[in-house]
């Protein structure tokens, strides 16, 4: 995920935005739907702890997602 | 084994043609792909002028609307976005009355929007594909891609589209965190409310509207609501002599 | 290749100039960067007059590249030997042009980090799209024929034969430049007042006039400011294409408001009426647009007469008179007057900002720095024979 997340959110981009479908089915059948600010950030807490940690410490310009996708405030306990 | 100009050439050139080859081959894919994903729906909306008027100063729809997409309240009119809105009628139909017809709809409300075209100019003029009419009727926006050239809001005929001239985020008193906002330097526009239609719910504005003035449906539906208003009463659209084939009906 | 040691060298009144042109370019670069961190909203542009100066600026400088044509076409198609340097000049300038125009765009975009995705998402449905590969191909061979010209130059010998073969194929691709920069405009069905035939050969037309004045003006000042000259039969002879150029373009003007005013049709003259004589209120572009209206008649009527296009003051005032009204008709109204009247039949006010001229100034600033980078190159290496 580390390596290939940024191509799976340009998919989940895509699929949205082009109105394919936007939910995603996983491997145990659970579905999930394709949204940065519910689905990704709806598990794994803030943006702080998930993206910044890394991007920050590596000094890897992350695209500027948050300028527009609003980023959930709490930080939540990751399962 | 030294590269020569000769030799640098012919690789540049090959692997130009390997990549031009992959994506016509991959072109017909997609299309074919999304061809039979689709079937012929076009959403479409009529809007009763009647009844839009009966409330006097009525905007449920425009903040049911707005509220929800986060569209931020500017109040410096030369930089605001609107997504839906209202103006006079002979704004809007400048020609449609005369002093000697009955004057029925001086001054009236009508409430405007993208019109959704069936042959939008906005989509032939995007310089990266950022709107776009989908199979269904819905003239998406990707605020992804959109570079800021504003070629679309000259193109419009109809003046539906909006620029973030600035950060929108401090002219947004409540954010509604299920929607993304936009960012400085992207147009946008009325959607439809394409993230509801997927959920099989009507846009915001029809559903705010108390007084039902706002009818919404499949136009190649001959048994939806809409279809059957349109049979029955006469309806105007903005401009249509420019062929952009607009699927928003005005009822008179 | 570059050549820029010519460039590098000069007395103290060319870095005086060069000094000058730095600072305004870089004036101009800090308001960008103003306006990239706030946004458009530092400029005068609104919800309904979505293009103003910037895009104005970029038509009117795709004209001035596109008139390289009216010395490469009679150099190379039918021997005027007077153009000989001409034709070099011409094509630095169409260069600078070129380059002027894109920044011109670049600042314009609201999002410009994303610019490549022209690249990555072409769209050929989209004129721009064309545009940008008519710019782009119009950079690249103007560059190579420069070059290669001013290297074999300095090198003492006469210039390879492949430069003919590019010479001719810039010939139709500088139509096209403007051509298809005009049908940006003139495709748009929503657009009453762009929504007319005659727009590309009025712009080529007009380029054609303010192109070649631009250039007498620029030889001219040189021979006045420094030891490098141009001949004055070349000059002359340019000036001659600026009065045909000037005159197809008054006409066309005059026919467009004749089939606005005589048909009456309200879409039509809308946007005429809007700048010539103001609505709800707003004249304030009327006197700017009868200047440009008038100024081109003074022009002609000075270029008409032999004696006057020849005496080197009058040849001047009239270059100034067709360059400014050209400017002025469209870097500045032929915008505005598509969008107002709105489509909703609002008269929005559209001023630039400071800001805004600023930036203007800047990118005007870089271009005159190219130019004259370019002609001293040029100049110097012709003085060294």
């Amino acid at each position: 995920m580390r390596a290939s997340h940024m191509r799976l959110l340009d998919e989940w981009r895509a699929d949205v935005v082009d109105g394919q479908n936007r939910q995603y089915v996983a491997y145990n059948g659970k579905v999930y739907d394709k949204s940065l600010t519910r689905t990704c950030l709806g598990c794994h807490g803030s943006r702080q702890e998930f993206c910044d940690r890394c991007h920050s410490y590596n000094g890897v310009a992350a695209p500027n997602c948050w300028e527009c996708h609003n980023a959930p405030p709490a930080v939540r306990n990751t399962p | 084994m030294k590269i020569t100009r000769k030799l640098f050439l012919q690789l540049s050139g090959l692997s130009l043609i390997a990549v031009i080859a992959r994506k016509l081959v991959r072109a017909p894919a997609n299309v074919a792909a999304s061809e039979a994903a689709t079937k012929s729906t076009r959403w479409g909306m009529a809007i009763d002028l009647q009844k839009c008027r009966q409330k006097d100063v009525c905007g449920r729809c425009i903040k049911a609307c707005h509220a929800a997409h986060n569209v931020p309240q500017i109040t410096d009119r030369a930089h605001e976005i609107k997504w839906v809105w209202k103006q006079p009628f002979e704004d809007v139909f400048p020609f449609a009355q005369t002093q000697y017809t009955r004057d029925v709809f001086a001054g009236a409300p009508v409430l405007l929007l993208c019109n959704h075209c069936d042959d939008p100019p906005c989509q032939d003029v995007c310089p990266v594909g950022a709107t776009w009419r989908r199979d269904d009727g819905v003239v998406m926006m990707d605020f992804h891609r959109c570079i800021g050239c504003r070629y679309c809001m000259a193109a419009c005929p109809y003046g539906s589209r909006s620029f973030n001239w600035q950060d929108p985020r401090p002219a947004l008193s409540q954010v509604n965190s299920d929607f993304p906002t936009r960012t400085k330097g992207v147009v946008e526009k009325c959607n439809f409310c394409e993230e509801r239609l997927a959920r099989k719910l009507s846009p915001l504005c029809v559903e705010a509207c108390e007084e039902k003035a706002l009818v919404f449906g499949d136009l190649e539906q001959p048994d939806s609501a809409i279809r059957k208003t349109l049979g029955s009463r006469f309806a105007l659209r903005r401009k249509p002599e420019l062929g952009s084939g607009p699927s928003v009906y005005y009822l008179t | 290749m570059l050549m820029s040691d010519k460039a590098l060298v000069g007395g103290r009144g060319y870095w005086l100039w060069i000094a000058c042109l730095l600072s305004i370019t870089l004036a101009g670069v800090f308001c960008y960067l103003r306006q990239l961190h706030y946004g458009l909203v530092i400029t005068g542009l609104s919800r309904d007059v979505t293009w103003g100066l910037y895009i104005a600026q970029f038509t009117f400088f795709v004209g001035i590249a596109a008139s390289a044509v009216t010395v490469v076409l009679p150099y190379y198609l039918h021997d005027c030997k007077q153009f000989v340097r001409l034709t070099i000049l011409g094509e630095l300038l169409a260069i600078s042009a070129v380059v002027v125009s894109v920044l011109f765009i670049i600042v314009d975009l609201g999002q410009p980090s994303r610019i490549l995705n022209i690249v990555l998402h072409p769209q050929p449905q989209s004129v721009m799209f064309w545009d940008l590969i008519a710019l782009s191909g119009y950079f690249l061979i103007n560059t190579a024929i420069a070059s290669g010209t001013v290297t074999a130059a300095r090198e003492h010998v006469p210039p390879p034969t492949w430069i003919r073969t590019l010479a001719l194929i810039s010939i139709p691709w500088a139509i096209s430049i403007h051509t298809v920069t005009a049908f940006l405009f003139s495709g748009l069905p929503g657009r009453a007042y762009w929504l007319t035939a005659i727009l590309a050969p009025r712009f080529l037309a007009s380029a054609f006039a303010s192109g070649p004045a631009l250039l007498i003006l620029v030889c001219i000042l040189i021979r006045k400011l420094t030891d490098f000259d141009v001949e004055d039969e070349a000059l002359h002879k340019l000036a001659v294409i600026v009065t045909y150029a000037t005159a197809a373009n008054v006409f066309f003007i005059l026919a467009e408001v004749f089939t606005a005013f005589y048909s009456e049709i309200p879409d039509h003259e809308a946007g005429f009426e809007y700048l010539f004589v103001g609505m709800d209120g707003d004249y304030h572009l009327a006197p700017w647009m009868w200047l440009s209206f008038l100024l081109p008649l003074i022009g002609l009527t000075l270029l008409l007469v032999p004696r006057w296009r020849t005496t080197s003051r009058l040849l001047v005032i009239a270059c100034l008179c067709i360059f400014v009204s050209i400017w002025l008709d469209k870097g500045l109204g032929l915008i505005i007057g598509g969008f107002v009247p709105s489509p909703l039949g609002a008269i929005p006010r559209y001023t630039p900002t400071l800001s805004e001229w600023n930036i203007v100034l800047g990118i005007w600033a870089f271009g005159a720095l190219l130019t004259t980078a370019f002609f001293k190159t040029a100049f110097s290496i012709w003085e060294e024979r």
